[in-house]
């Protein structure tokens, strides 16, 4: 398990992550800022950096691209004041483990460092095809981990959408993600999903495409999604037959929560749309 | 230059349609329904078969079949009384050359037509990626009859939108699709594009890829849409400096026709989105 250092020992937010990472038994250390970082940098080896939340991206990634002169390998979690989707990309291009910017949770970006000092296989895990604000294409290697990561990308990119709508799309693209890593390509690291997230005037639009064979919506009798009207929990019968773990909510939980949810004939490609103005789409456009 | 047969001699449309192939120099023969043209074919050789504006595309698909158990190579223009996105996707995987339903346009019709008769290659180049109603996903050879040939399946497939709805969409359409294959290819057959088209209860969402490099929008001079606010004309003096033909409005049309376009960073993906007052969800 490799060393964390958190840069900013002064604030309340790194304390609470020091805490938690203590908890889950992470060895750490605190830097008071960026000089004091390349400087323990440079004097013991650290496998992760969590930068302090009220720096800007920017800073952020000058600061990383320093210490990786002196650790190649070091992975990188972006915390900021704010970001915009121009700094995002950047954070993705420069192989930023994760980027999280206020509400912060410690107790989240904790999980996220004890996934970044205990992985070693992620560098190459989240390719950017393209990537312009409105419109970010990337290739994703089938990993729990590299959802996880990704998530924390899109979330950003989408702040500025208004919190419940941005909360009811990225619960459904996970959902979504998750899936087609699992039933795609059965969580298998050497093989990748795309994922395109398109921001318009009045929609954001994400699409996703396993490597899988699809499915049948009709086989689907182990998810809820699948039920019969009169019957809203026969999936769970299946399920215990099955083996399977409790669950098999999230397509019905995907489909809840964007306005439209549509799959390829064979299924193993999805588009999400929600639209911005509360669903009156064909009404003139509000500003972005 | 290959015969063309055209089913069904009692209708105006096809007097029409016969009319405008004469005017091709394109030798065609009429005849009245499936039997005939059963019988004419096995007879002699035609590259095309138009046929009759009042039949079902499932009844035209059934005698495609027919007809090419006696001639494998033939084209078949399918012309129906109307469509479901279930026939259309039929008819695409069928490799039918052209689908068109009312309002027909003999005109249209009849230029597709020589393009069929005119055309050696064609059967492969739309290639079914993805095919259910509200969803098609195809692979489209670079070369402008596949673009014409797509276009009459998408307008099929957008049949249930108001009739203005639908005109805009697919001139849209019709400008990226061009503008893909000459601008992403340079019309090479060799090379494909791929195109989305997703209805939903809500909006028509159309993506196309083409292969090539992109193009970076400041260097858009020669199309109408890269011009400067205080000089809408200022394409028109590019495109006469760079030897270019007259035009490079597409782009401008595009944008002005639906509600939302946008191109990934290179330039070589663009999304399309039309959106749909609110409508049944049965989807074209």
């Amino acid at each position: 398990m490799s060393r964390i250092l958190i840069i900013g020992d002064h604030c309340n937010l790194s304390s609470e992550i020091g805490t938690a990472l203590n908890a889950l038994e992470l060895p750490l250390e605190y830097a008071a800022g960026h000089a004091d970082a390349l400087k323990r940098l440079r004097m013991r080896s650290f496998g992760v950096v969590v930068t302090n939340c009220d720096s800007a991206v920017e800073e952020d990634l000058a600061l990383l691209a320093e210490m990786r002169e002196v650790r190649p390998g070091l992975k990188c979690i972006v915390l900021a004041r704010q970001s915009t989707p121009d700094e995002v990309i950047k954070a993705l291009r420069a192989r930023v483990f994760a980027c999280f910017s206020p509400p912060f949770d410690a107790e989240e970006i904790a999980h996220m460092a004890h996934y970044a000092a205990s992985d070693s296989a992620w560098r190459d895990d989240i390719q950017v095809l393209s990537a312009k604000p409105g419109w970010v294409s990337v290739r994703v290697n089938c990993r729990l981990i590299t959802a996880e990561r990704l998530m924390t990308f899109a979330k950003e990119l989408s702040m500025r959408l208004p919190e419940n709508t941005r909360q009811e799309m990225m619960q459904a693209l996970r959902e979504i993600l998750l899936n087609a890593m699992e039933h795609g390509a059965a969580f298998n690291p050497e093989q990748v999903v795309e994922v395109t997230a398109i921001r318009t005037a009045r929609s954001f639009v994400f699409y996703v495409h396993d490597p899988g064979a699809g499915f049948r919506r009709e086989l689907l009798t182990h998810a809820a999604v699948a039920n019969p009207d009169d019957d809203p929990t026969a999936h769970l019968t299946l399920r215990e037959e099955a083996g399977l773990r409790p669950g098999g909510y999230g397509l019905l939980l995907a489909q809840g929560t964007v306005d439209e949810l549509i799959y390829s004939e064979i299924g193993n490609e999805v588009l999400l749309i929600k639209y911005l103005d509360g669903g009156n789409s064909a009404e003139p456009a509000h500003t972005t | 230059m290959s015969r063309i047969l055209v089913i069904g001699d009692h209708c105006h449309l096809n007097e029409a349609i016969a009319a405008a192939l004469t005017a091709f120099n394109l030798p065609l023969e009429c005849c009245p329904e499936h039997a005939d043209a059963l019988a004419r074919l096995r007879m002699q050789s035609f590259a095309a078969v138009i046929t009759s504006c009042d039949s079902e595309v499932e009844a035209d698909l059934a005698l495609l079949a027919e007809m090419r158990g006696v001639q494998p190579e033939l084209k078949c223009i399918v012309l129906a009384r109307s469509s479901t996105p279930d026939d259309v996707i039929a008819a695409l995987r069928a490799h039918v050359f052209a689908c068109y339903t009312p309002p027909f346009s003999a005109g249209e019709i009849a230029r597709v037509a020589f393009y069929a008769a005119t055309d050696g290659e064609g059967k492969d180049d739309i290639q079914i990626l993805s095919a259910k109603p509200g969803w098609l996903s195809v692979r489209v050879n670079c070369r402008m009859v596949t673009a014409e040939r797509l276009m009459t399946f998408e307008r099929e497939l957008s049949a249930l939108l108001p009739e203005h709805r639908r005109r805009e969409m697919m001139q849209a359409l019709r400008e990226i699709i061009m503008n893909s294959m000459e601008h992403g290819a340079g019309f090479n057959p060799d090379q494909t594009i791929e195109v989305i088209a997703i209805c939903t209860a809500r909006s028509l969402v159309f993506y196309v890829r083409d292969p090539g490099s992109g193009f970076d929008r400041e260097h858009l001079k020669h199309a109408a849409i890269g011009n400067p606010p205080d000089n809408p004309a200022a394409h028109i003096l590019e495109r006469e400096k760079a030897g270019m033909r007259p035009g490079g409005y597409g782009l401008l049309v595009a944008s002005g026709t639906v509600d939302e376009l946008i191109f990934n960073e290179i330039g070589n993906e663009v999304l399309l989105i039309k959106y749909l007052p609110a409508m049944a969800a049965d989807g074209a």
